[in-house]
């Protein structure tokens, strides 16, 4: 029962070493059995007969403890989390929301997390857990659960960065075909777009999935630096205090008229058109002039509807 | 314990008896802090054990579990000594890798779920990066909130207010107007653009709007009885709007009239005819505004104007 100057317990110590090592995940039976074989002063017998007694001790406290396939599986932690059924919703919203990720790291990194806290439930909210999960299940439709499996290999398109070969149909409900580099997965309300670099003038084009017709990916791997084009536009009067910088965007501070200046990388080249119709004659591009006059272009045809 | 034993037929061989009372001890100091007279109390107390154990002994079990990992802390609450675990090597850990996989989660479903999923999500993440014991990494995990600085409590009640159509005054830092206290007839919350806003109807100009919720600094007055806007001015404009049925996704203000093969007819209205040119603005030329004659015009002096910018430059 001492050591040194300190008196400890070594049963103590030695079932705590157990939990521990039950803690990290799947246990091996040969490494369980390598524990309890360090001898120590009071622990003379058999590791096999020293291991029974501690399953015991930890199922009587409460503690399960699943063996299959000569490993062992900690269910419940002796320290519990303080979860409430709302905290178990929102997992059950999160792990929903799974369905999008490929099979990967990404995925089990997810999943891997979530074990380790399901196993510092309290005892009541294990029990409860799994109707919350039949529930959400069928409560959960997410717009995009349709489209799980084109999500999914979107992503994978995303992660493994070859060039891709799309046919799509564009707004004009045109098949259209182009060489592309991927750059992510966007998710807007009810629509979610793949966001690629366009081979033939370097513009990022943010395609909905459901217009996909076709994707094969390209052996060759898409170029390491990708450069787009690079758009600035000046916003006045109220929107130049009001304006937040989207994650893409940067500003390049205020002019003598005290117009903000914003310098744009990132975006799908209609989606920002659409998007700086709205601001009205709040905004106004500055360069590149080539989509300067895709906007006059804009307002004209918005224009002509009202022609007599 | 030993006639528990004896009862359930495990022997005294077959468990080890202080290996049980490590466990309890440890609950127990995990739960709050404990005084030696509460330690004792429990123990006797205790269906199985119902025996008392000593302060040196005690003092042992406290010294094994500071040696497999736990960090326990003797504190003085009302003149008595009481011990606590702070930390123990049960507690969850998380690596860099899982926080960005959960945040890619959150950022991919936000905009399709409910808001009040989003608070219950951020509810959730509070909670886990309070226990998280490692600093940078609940640092990091803090970041997959959408919060960026607005305070849960306020969103929560802001959205149950909306849920009630409540009449709230907000302390509102507008960047234009400065600081300034503005009654509205609560509609809805929702996260857009990154950001959550408030909607509803502003007493100060009588019409609809959005507020920044990160530009709410409190909630001042909650009206228990609200009060019915009779004088609101509502516009109802009517367009006509190239698109297929299937493609056509309704904001809440709007209502199909009619559809005639590739064109849709679709009536918005609001007490903001701001809103509504903006929606109709980004809709293009695929959009043209049918009725009433005056929004008409002035949609299309305010598409005169645009173009005007671009010739001044």
């Amino acid at each position: 029962m001492s050591k040194g100057n300190e008196k400890y317990n070594d049963s103590c110590v030695k079932l705590f070493e157990f939990l521990k090592l039950l803690s990290n995940g799947e246990t091996c039976y040969k490494d369980v059995i390598e524990l309890f074989s360090e001898k120590s002063d009071e622990e003379c017998s058999n590791p096999h007969v020293i291991l029974n007694k501690y399953l015991n001790t930890l199922k009587i406290f409460g503690i399960k403890i699943k063996k299959k396939n000569n490993k062992y599986y900690l269910l419940n932690s002796p320290y519990k989390i303080d979860l409430d059924s709302d905290d178990l919703k929102a997992i059950a919203i999160l792990k929903e929301g799974l369905n999008i990720l490929p099979n990967g790291k990404m995925r089990s990194n997810f999943e891997q997390f979530f074990r380790e806290l399901e196993i510092r439930y309290s005892e009541n909210l294990q029990n409860i857990t799994q109707s919350i999960d039949s529930i959400s299940a069928q409560r959960l439709s997410f717009y995009f659960s349709e489209l799980s499996e084109q999500i999914r290999e979107c992503e994978r398109y995303c992660q493994e960065q070859h060039k891709l070969e799309i046919i799509y149909v564009n707004s004009k409900n045109n098949d259209v075909q182009i060489t592309c580099s991927p750059v992510e997965l966007n998710y807007h309300k009810r629509k979610i777009c793949l966001s690629v670099l366009v081979q033939l003038g370097g513009n990022i084009t943010e395609i909905p999935l459901e217009n996909i017709k076709s994707i094969e990916q390209l052996p060759t791997l898409a170029n390491a630096q990708k450069l787009s084009t690079t758009i600035v536009y000046k916003l006045k009067n109220k929107l130049a205090k009001n304006y937040k910088l989207r994650d893409w965007e940067k500003s390049k501070g205020l002019d003598n008229e005290n117009n903000l200046i914003v310098v744009n990388n990132n975006e799908d080249l209609d989606v920002l058109l659409r998007r700086l119709m709205r601001y009205g004659n709040e905004c106004v591009i500055i360069s590149p002039k080539f989509l300067k006059e895709k906007m006059i272009e804009l307002i004209n045809d918005t224009l002509s509807m009202y022609d007599k | 314990m030993k006639e528990f034993l004896k009862n359930k037929t495990i022997t005294y061989n077959l468990m080890s008896f202080t290996g049980f009372k490590a466990l309890v001890i440890f609950s127990l100091l995990v739960e709050s802090p404990k005084s030696y007279n509460e330690i004792a109390d429990y123990f006797t107390n205790h269906p199985y054990l119902k025996e008392s154990i000593s302060i040196d002994t005690l003092r042992v079990y406290m010294n094994s579990l500071r040696r497999v990992g736990c960090e326990i802390k003797r504190i003085r609450e009302d003149k008595i000594s009481k011990y606590v675990i702070s930390s123990n090597p049960f507690e969850l850990n998380i690596t860099q890798n899982q926080i960005n996989s959960i945040s890619k989660i959150y950022k991919s479903i936000i905009k399709n779920i409910d808001i009040h999923e989003v608070v219950m999500i951020e509810k959730f993440l509070k909670k886990i990066s309070e226990n998280l014991k490692n600093e940078e990494l609940a640092e990091s995990f803090k970041k997959i909130s959408m919060l960026k600085g607005i305070r849960l409590n306020m969103l929560s009640e802001l959205v149950d207010y909306s849920d009630k159509k409540a009449q709230i005054k907000i302390n509102y830092n507008s960047p234009s107007s400065g600081v300034n206290d503005i009654e509205i007839l609560t509609d809805k919350v929702e996260y857009k653009n990154n950001k959550f806003y408030l909607y509803g109807t502003g007493f100060n100009y009588m019409q609809y709007g959005s507020f920044l919720v990160s530009r709410i600094t409190s909630i001042k007055e909650i009206k228990l009885r609200p009060v019915k806007l009779s004088n609101i001015k509502e516009t109802t404009v009517g367009y006509e709007y190239k698109c297929g049925i299937d493609r056509f996704i309704p904001e809440d203000n709007e209502k199909l009239i009619s559809v005639d093969e590739d064109k849709l007819l679709i009536e918005i209205t609001s007490s903001n005819e701001f809103f509504i040119q903006q929606r109709l603005l980004e809709l293009g030329p695929e959009c043209k505004i049918l009725y009433p004659e005056e929004f008409k015009n002035d949609f299309i002096s305010r598409l005169k104007d645009m173009k005007a910018g671009y010739y001044l430059e």
